[in-house]
């Protein structure tokens, strides 16, 4: 075991089940230099809890309800130290994507669950910080489309299924989402979503702007050499030349 | 092996065959000669017929050597010719020694040898055409010896091609579910070791019904119910207050049959996709009746109104399906539909009553 460092390590548990949390309490029991400071049952509790509380290690299961862990991650950012714990091998590649410092396997005992924290103590003594973008990327099922984004005001979550959006403007480092006339902001790159989303349902129809196909009523001629899309709620949208052929081969 | 020296059957058939060929021509000959009386033609004619029947067997070697499907249609035709011209003179030979020892017999004077002299010229013509037919009697018997085993070949296949799809049909248990029962229970053991203990024999026994009935072809609805109630009461550790359950078996369904662990990853994806995604959980309802045609069984669960639908949750549903089409054929019926909240799964089957095990 690590000496005990100055400040003791502030820790979050987040797992749906009581038992687990229970078991990773008990067995933290046994390691002074950690404090757990919450814990939590579910996704947006946890976004809460590390919005608020800024923990510097996380006790993270996969399956939840609300947000799974990834979109917990990919919501709050990457300067935190995680512990997968879950019964799920399958993840372990994507954990390691988003520079997790150990993936514990339900069960696991008191010795390996000692091994991972005496590993995050390591990485916390060398203040070792996650790329947030590499973080947000892995959040991303491997090959798939987004069926939902994430936005994040404060500690506030807001799950948008991508069905909802009308379209998406580009706002200097944010990108603003359109839902039902609202507008999200989400720190993001235009380009990053435009990655994320699945291009047989969503265009982008200029530098700036991101449309949902489905919420396109008709193009008009806007000048002799520009046009603008028309959406069904009657928005006028620009709409660039490399836009445009983007639209006509998709209608 | 040879077609006809395979089977007993075919051999007497065959040796019939030739006696009644032998007794022909001994009706013909002594009803053309008026010399020539009908015991003396059958003692000079049938044995040769039979030697020649003998003979006639070895039609399989060259119907072998020349097969149809791989010479040409002229190489065939010489093949046989060649070969009938050779049996007919072996057989024109064996009637010569046959009636040689017959000579002085009391039923053979010389009017039947005579007689004999005069028509010994068509022997070989007719031995030929003989050979022939037997040539043709052994394609015939070639080709459908062929088809027999061609089809025995398809049923293997489609034996094996079927079995290898019940297998991986077989519903098997989430291993997923057993590592966080362990889980469970290793959290358990040092806040309530006596609760540990409990969910250890839980587990103890879902596990030795589940592999114990798992192994049959059809098992009791009862019996499928209580595997259910015993998964879920497992699960309910797991979950505290956010499981509950109401499983219904309807009076009179019990000894209906059913694929075993057909209700089971119903009643798991109900706990899987349904209570997990909620943060407060809900009711699992399992609902089992039956009337006198079918059984119907229900799984009705809450989901999260926010949830998108996931891709793959149908994958099991399909896998239920498709084990009930092939262990009921036509018939079955599974239906999945999801409503503001809930999430209900209906399948339907044809109602096949069994017996109860004597409690021993």
């Amino acid at each position: 075991m690590t000496e005990q460092r100055g400040r003791r390590i502030r820790a979050v548990v987040v797992d749906d089940e009581a038992l687990s949390r229970a078991l990773i309490l008990e067995y933290l029991a046994a390691h002074p230099d950690v404090e757990v400071v919450g814990e939590c049952a579910n996704g947006f509790e946890a976004v809460r809890a590390i919005t608020e509380l800024g923990p510097d290690l996380l006790f993270l299961d996969v399956q939840m309800p609300k947000l799974d862990g990834f979109e917990v991650l990919e919501l709050v950012g990457g300067n935190i130290d995680v512990i997968f714990v879950t019964a799920y091998d399958s993840y372990a590649l994507r954990a390691f994507e988003v520079h997790a410092v150990d993936y514990l396997l339900k069960p696991f005992g008191a010795e390996r669950f000692g091994a991972a924290l005496d590993e995050a103590r390591g990485r916390l003594a060398r203040a070792e910080q996650v790329p947030v973008a590499q973080v947000a990327a892995s959040a991303r099922p491997r090959g798939g489309h987004r069926e939902r984004i994430l936005i994040r005001a404060g500690a506030k979550v807001e799950v948008i299924p991508v069905g909802r959006i009308d379209y998406v403007l580009a706002r200097d480092d944010y990108v603003g989402v359109m839902v039902g006339g609202r507008e999200l902001l989400k720190q993001q790159t235009l380009a990053d979503l435009e990655g994320q989303l699945d291009p047989e349902r969503f265009v982008r129809i200029h530098r700036s702007a991101i449309l949902n196909l489905d919420r396109l009523a008709r193009l008009e001629l806007a000048t002799r050499q520009s046009y603008v899309a028309v959406l069904k709620d009657g928005t006028e949208l620009a709409v660039s030349r490399a836009g445009y052929a983007r639209l006509n081969e998709l209608l | 092996m040879h077609p006809i020296l395979a089977s007993g059957r075919r051999q007497a058939l065959y040796l019939a065959s030739w006696a009644l060929i032998g007794l022909l021509l001994a009706v013909a000959w002594s009803a053309a000669s008026s010399r020539v009386a009908l015991p003396s033609a059958l003692a000079v004619v049938v044995p040769p017929c039979l030697l020649y029947g003998f003979v006639c067997l070895s039609a399989w070697h060259v119907c072998r050597a020349a097969p149809l499907e791989a010479r040409s249609v002229l190489r065939v035709l010489a093949t046989h010719a060649g070969a009938g011209v050779v049996a007919a003179l072996a057989w024109m030979l064996a009637w010569e020694g046959w009636v040689r020892a017959l000579v002085g017999s009391a039923v053979f004077d010389a009017g039947v040898l005579d007689d004999y002299r005069a028509r010994l010229p068509v022997v070989p013509p007719a031995g030929v055409m003989l050979f022939w037919l037997s040539s043709m009697l052994h394609y015939l018997l070639i080709a459908f010896e062929a088809s027999r085993r061609a089809e025995a070949r398809e049923l293997g296949l489609e034996v094996a091609a079927r079995e290898a799809e019940l297998r991986a049909l077989r519903a098997q248990i989430d291993p997923h579910f057993l590592f966080n029962s362990l889980q469970s229970i290793s959290a358990l053991t040092s806040s309530d070791p006596a609760g540990a203990r409990r969910m250890c024999l839980l587990l103890a026994d879902f596990f030795r019904s589940s592999v114990r009935l798992g192994a049959r072809e059809r098992i009791l609805l009862e019996q499928e119910i209580e595997l259910a109630r015993a998964y879920l009461d497992i699960e309910k550790v797991r979950f505290g207050s956010r499981l509950s359950s109401e499983v219904l078996l309807e009076p009179g369904c019990g000894t209906c049959l059913i694929p075993p662990l057909t209700l089971q990853p119903l009643v798991e994806n109900a706990v899987r996709h349904g209570i997990h995604s909620l943060v407060d959980g809900g009711v699992v309802e399992v609902t089992a009746r039956c009337d006198a045609e079918g059984v119907c069984l229900s799984v009705r669960n809450p989901v999260d109104v926010e949830a998108v639908a996931r891709a793959g949750a149908g994958v099991g549903l399909d896998n239920v399906k498709r084990r009930l089409a092939s262990a009921f054929g036509s018939g079955t019926e599974t239906r999945w539909r999801r409503e503001a909240g809930s999430f209900r799964v209906d399948i339907r089957f044809p109602r096949e009553d069994g017996v109860r095990e004597r409690a021993g």
